[in-house]
């Protein structure tokens, strides 16, 4: 049997017909290869590397009882890579996305995801930090897309879950330091202020203002002086006397709104007197305005003093059921200027007694009177403008 | 085989398969080409259709690793399983040629007879005729495992069995090689 392998192993070692001659095989090569390059198969260009040949490449190197496994994992690891790479892409696209994009709900996850790592690390700072950037964030798309009351919505909603998020931190902050609490509240306060005349001049558009969404946005300023508010109710808390001075500045500023929103009201009522003036009928038009100079001056003087008076007034209740008529609208708003002078002098009480908890409770309630005035205020001047627009059209002569 | 060997064959198939390059197919055929001719010739028992046959397969090797996506993972392999093609496509022209049955073919010792080849020692001579006298699967693991010094599982992956069959099937083919050629002791 040793013999039989021995005689095997010497045939390779034979000279003769077992073994090729060196002469064939170089012939053999040569004819091979002009074959070969006859049929133009061959390409002496280097091709840019591919995906293709990175996988022809792994699939002779990486040994078959092992391919599987490796291949499989290779498979999982391209996904990942190109699913998070996707996913990063998706984001960035989606950075400068607005209210109705296709990417506006993966920036919103974005953005999610951050205040949720910055809540797991407990980095409470960070968390309210990135709540008020939201907000501000949200205050530019309602500017960008103010011409969809739908999207001017979805963006304020968003604002108001964000300014809320940030009501949330403090309270919680209050409650595990409050000292660090005073501070955060400090830097609220401070970007409040930029994040509210960011948001008047949303609710001062005139698209938004006549728009389904003004009531949205109207909510969101009430959002933002509630968290406003509540910084100071933080301070209030630790550092009464911070928290006094904050306050006094607060119905300051209120008293400075109903100033304003007083003076706002005498310019509508007479808006709406000149423009009954000039129209060709007596009877009152859909928006139920004055019939006369007379009238109007004498609803003036009746309402701006504080009493209420329906002589001379023609309602316009059954011609426009959806909208209240100006008398009723500017009544509410004499009415509520009226209710802040008063809680003004309450809160001042409150303060002379260092009660400063409900002071600033009584604060909430006036800002919001405030807001709503404010709000109330331009439905009607929108109103008076469309009821002069009207009469101006209606006293045209028509041409024969 | 060596490592330095395989990652140098799987280097050259890269070429091939992703540049057609006819250079590292040279050095492929330079590799085998004395292999794959001994395989053929223990087959075919004479030099001109090894020759034939040998150049045979490694043009159509070349052309089957033109219009593949994914590269063979063994050339070598690939190059004895067309060798053995080929030879089973000789033999079965041949057949038709001489109206025999493929069987028939595939027992006689090829068109021309090893003994015939002047050139041969007579020891070789008869070697080869007392292998050739085995079955087809025996002949090929007595050449691969003590010619060309395969693994078992080169074998295996050469002939497409298992191992532990390769290993059987060996002891089995030496055994009967010592059978024949005992009988043939015993005739002279």
């Amino acid at each position: 049997m040793g013999d039989i392998r021995e005689q095997l192993r010497n045939l390779r070692n034979e000279e003769g017909a077992v073994n090729p001659s060196l002469a064939w095989k170089q012939n053999t090569r040569n004819f091979l290869l002009r074959e070969i390059q006859k049929q133009g198969e061959t390409v002496q260009s280097v091709p840019a590397t591919s995906f293709r040949d990175f996988w022809k490449l792994s699939f002779l190197v990486i040994p078959a009882p092992l391919r599987k496994v490796t291949q499989g994992a290779l498979t999982i690891v391209l996904v990942m890579g190109i699913t998070i790479g996707g996913w990063l892409t998706g984001v960035s696209a989606s950075y400068n996305s607005l209210p109705g994009d296709m990417l506006y709900n993966v920036k919103l996850a974005t953005e999610k995801t951050k205040v949720a790592v910055a809540k797991v690390t407990g980095d409470q700072g960070a968390e309210i930090q990135l709540n008020l950037d939201h907000a501000t964030r949200r205050v530019q798309e309602m500017k960008q897309v103010a011409t969809i009351p739908e999207y001017v919505t979805k963006a304020a909603n968003e604002f108001q879950k964000s300014v809320g998020d940030v009501h949330t931190g403090l309270m919680s902050a209050q409650e595990k330091d409050p000292e660090q609490a005073v501070v955060l509240a400090k830097e609220v306060t401070e970007k409040i202020n930029t994040l509210s005349d960011s948001l008047n001049a949303v609710v001062e558009n005139p698209t938004i203002q006549n728009s389904e969404a003004a009531k949205d946005v109207a909510d969101s300023e009430k959002a933002v002086k509630g968290a406003e508010l509540q910084a100071i109710a933080v301070v209030a808390t630790v550092h009464p006397e911070e928290g006094k001075v904050l306050v006094q500045q607060q119905v300051q500023k209120i008293l400075d709104d109903n100033a304003s929103a007083r003076i706002d009201i005498e310019s509508v009522v007479q808006n709406a007197a000149a423009t009954s003036e000039t129209s060709t009928s007596s009877v009152a038009g859909p928006l139920g305005l004055f019939p006369t100079s007379t009238f109007a001056l004498s609803f003036i003087s009746s309402t701006l003093s504080g009493v209420s008076s329906s002589e001379g007034i023609v309602t316009s209740a059954s011609s426009s059921p959806s909208l209240p008529s100006v008398e009723t609208s500017v009544k509410k708003m004499t009415e509520s200027v009226a209710q802040v002078e008063a809680g003004v002098k309450e809160i001042n009480s409150l303060m002379d007694e260092n009660d400063l908890t409900k002071a600033v409770e009584k604060l909430k309630t006036l800002t919001d009177i405030t807001t709503d005035t404010k709000h109330t205020l331009v439905e009607v001047q929108t109103q008076v403008k469309i009821e002069a627009a009207a009469n101006v059209s209606s006293t045209q002569p028509i041409a024969h | 085989m060596k490592v330095i060997d395989r990652v140098k064959e799987k280097h050259l198939l890269y070429r091939i398969a992703t540049y057609q390059d006819a250079d590292a197919f040279g050095a492929i055929y330079d590799m085998y080409v004395d292999t794959i001719y001994r395989f053929v010739f223990f087959k075919v028992g004479n030099q001109q259709d090894a020759e034939d046959v040998t150049s045979e397969v490694f043009l159509k090797v070349w052309k089957y690793l033109q219009g593949l996506d994914n590269p063979v993972e063994s050339v070598r392999a690939l190059l004895y399983a067309s060798a053995r093609n080929a030879v089973v496509d000789l033999y079965r022209s041949r057949a038709k040629q001489k109206t025999e049955t493929l069987d028939v073919a595939m027992a006689l010792p090829g068109v021309k007879n090893v003994g015939d080849e002047i050139d041969i020692k007579s020891e070789v001579q008869n070697l080869i005729q007392d292998i050739r006298l085995l079955k087809q699967e025996y002949q090929e693991v007595l050449l691969l495992r003590f010619v060309e010094e395969l693994s078992l599982k080169e074998i295996a992956r050469v002939i497409g069995k298992r191992p532990t069959n390769i290993r059987v099937m060996l002891h089995r083919a030496v055994k009967k090689l010592e059978e024949v050629q005992t009988k043939k002791k015993k005739i002279f």
